[in-house]
């Protein structure tokens, strides 16, 4: 049970090391290009940027994937390589009135898809293989996957260079270059490789018509394609969009243990890549050291913690609870109305809970398998699954929950570490006050408008989860679009929005949030009933947790990079020790943590205690 | 959705969210 966890997080921990020291020779351009791409490099430079030149071409650029994404969307159902339109036998797959089947995207699914990608979420109010075509998958989905870690990680080199205080911070469209074309494309090919090795299909045959052998006159479709190129992507960019909907619980994007180890481990491989090249680049790896401990102290943590709760822990609503009455506010007649309320007995129900919690988990990887992806994904923004988080027990869905409200633990590439100096710097004013000193980082002072920046960048997650979350519980929009009622429901709504600002892209799916096809007709199950708002309300949160919380820091960082740099002394409040690890701890258990208790209470730990007669 | 209604429109909130980031990095630059 403990043995995957460690061979997991060991494995990613020692290959990060010598690729965080590639990926800083790559962003500090001390590689000679091939001759055959040094004039692409060259056109690229227009030159260097300064951090608000930087932020602006990082959004013109997003611009123009959004424009170019649209229209791939938009005309999916006339764009080449669509096997939906196309029956397994190759004929062509006719509707109700024998016209050829229109494999449109309904609009808010479009925008929600879109805005998803584009900002590294790949929250799926869709499936996959039921809804998109090859092309749709190769050109759009497989394309963002690549585009955006790269713009993560290029925003993270920029506030490296404006930290270590370098006259300018680089030029976006050279870093985003290297990014993709010498760090995501060979990573990606060596594990696309590995994965088709393990038994991952790489196809652009059609779906294929299987005979089950229990009644060889029925028979399924079965979905296939370009899967290994996208599940690599998708687990070393902290994507987390798959192939098929079921992500990797399906057999065909996550075949066996070996590829689950693979992918689990891609996971956290170039955020903490990244961790090593942050310290190889200010040529002081002891910040990174004390940085990676306190990741690694939470990183453990939450994974122990889900571990421990789903599987070693039996689930207490099935073992304590017994029959119950309530009396509750009747909404249906008169004010100050009332009717009783029967909840009946789950406790001593024949259920084996002697290996866990195996609802929605699959049982080919192991009882802990579900549990440390569960942990690792959320402690990233890569939001893959390989078990239903709705299916966690309460306290272990804490775990994914607790993940994404920090946002800092590992986190996204690039903007993992980022959010993880935001709360940094906070730390170092926070105790360079309390200690009488000036507060300073990398020798520079961290003044008001680095704090008011900082606040910023901080404060408009909590905002997009708590104030979307509070709309949606009180109305129909969210009440009727849960699957659970009560205390659970209000989790789903909580995960929805939390993985949605934390550009996370995992969900408690049970929540009813997809469209799917415009025609209504051809979706395998009806739209649900609020998807639309869904829809837009979780792109609007996607796009705009995003990018503030990538511009102020490049802001923070222009901001120190041109101040004068004050001489290291004995009085100077040292970054490198394992001291200012637990004021950063704190801070980020403090000032992170906290925020959402409250929410934490009225879900997860609600639903531990439950039941509780609230919600319909 | 009517496709020919919707289409423009969240293409255009699209749109108009990004350039609100552009507004963003105004008001960084002046904080």
């Amino acid at each position: 049970m403990w043995i995957l966890p460690l061979i997991v997080v060991g494995s990613a921990i020692a290959l990060a090391i010598p690729i965080g020291y590639g990926m800083a020779w790559v962003f500090d351009g001390r590689y000679r290009a091939p001759r055959w791409l040094q004039g692409v490099e060259t056109r690229l430079n227009t030159g260097p940027q300064d951090w608000k030149q930087y932020a602006v071409a990082l959004m013109y650029f997003n611009v123009a994937i959004f424009i170019v994404g649209f229209a791939i969307l938009a005309l999916q159902d006339h764009l080449p390589l669509n096997q939906l339109k196309v029956n397994p036998d190759g004929t062509p797959k006719l509707d109700a009135m024998g016209n050829p089947v229109d494999t449109t995207l309904c609009p808010s699914t479009i925008f929600n898809t879109l805005c998803s990608f584009l900002s590294n979420t790949n929250l799926q109010h869709y499936s996959g293989e039921v809804h998109l075509s090859y092309f749709s998958q190769i050109f759009f989905i497989c394309w963002m996957q690549f585009i955006t870690p790269s713009i993560g990680l290029s925003a993270l080199v920029a506030m490296i260079r404006g930290l270590r205080g370098d006259a300018h911070m680089g030029n976006f469209y050279v870093d985003l270059w290297r990014s993709v074309v010498y760090v995501f494309l060979p990573l990606s090919f060596v594990l696309a490789v590995l994965l088709i090795a393990a038994g991952m299909p790489m196809t652009l045959q059609l779906s294929v018509e299987a005979h089950p052998l229990e009644q060889p006159s029925l028979f399924q479709i079965l979905a296939r394609g370009p899967t290994a190129a996208i599940v690599a992507i998708k687990q070393l960019g902290t994507n987390g969009g798959g192939f098929f909907g079921a992500n990797s619980c399906h057999p065909f994007e996550n075949p066996n243990v070996w590829s689950n180890l693979l992918c689990c481990m891609s996971l956290i491989l170039v955020p903490i890549a990244a961790l090593i090249m942050f310290g190889r680049m200010l040529n002081d790896l002891r910040q990174s050291a004390v940085i990676f401990g306190v990741m690694f102290l939470l990183s453990g943590t939450t994974i122990i913690w889900a571990i421990w709760h789903d599987t070693v822990e039996p689930n207490p609503a099935l073992t304590e609870h017994p029959q119950r009455s309530f009396t509750i506010p009747d909404s249906s007649k008169p004010v100050d109305s009332t009717r009783p309320l029967e909840l009946p007995a789950v406790a001593g129900l024949p259920v084996d809970q002697s290996l866990g919690n195996l609802e929605g988990k699959e049982l080919r990887f192991g009882t802990s398998a579900g549990p440390t992806w569960a942990a690792l994904t959320t402690n990233t923004s890569n939001g893959s699954v390989n078990c239903m988080h709705d299916s966690l027990n309460p306290l272990a869905g804490l775990t994914p929950l607790t993940g994404m409200w920090l946002n800092c633990i590992w986190g996204g590439v690039g903007v993992g570490l980022i959010n993880f100096l935001i709360y940094l710097i906070v730390g170092v004013f926070l105790s360079g006050l309390m200690v009488g000193r000036t507060p300073e980082y990398l020798g520079k002072k961290v003044e008001a408008r680095e704090m008011k920046l900082a606040m910023l960048a901080l404060l408009i997650h909590p905002l997009m989860i708590l104030g979307p979350t509070g709309l949606f519980a009180a109305l129909d929009w969210g009440t009727k679009a849960t699957n659970n009622p009560g205390s659970h429901g209000f989790s789903e709504i909580l995960y929805e929005f939390t993985s949605a600002s934390a550009n996370n892209g995992s969900g408690f799916e049970g929540l009813a949030d997809s469209h799917g096809f415009n025609d209504a007709s051809l979706n395998p199950s009806s739209p649900a009933d609020f998807a639309i708002h869904w829809d837009i309300a979780c792109g609007l949160v996607m796009l705009i947790c995003r990018f503030i919380p990538i511009i102020a820091p490049l802001a923070i960082a222009g901001s120190l990079a041109g101040k004068k740099p004050t001489p290291f002394t004995a009085g100077t409040m040292r970054t490198d020790t394992a001291t200012f690890g637990l004021v950063l701890l704190g801070t980020i258990l403090l000032v992170g943590a906290l925020l959402f208790l409250p929410a934490a209470i009225l879900g997860p730990i609600a639903e531990h205690w439950g039941p509780m007669p609230f919600g319909n | 959705m009517t496709l020919i209604i919707w289409l423009p429109i969240v293409f255009l909130l699209g749109i108009a969210t990004l350039g609100v980031m552009f507004a963003f990095i105004k008001v960084c630059e002046r904080v």
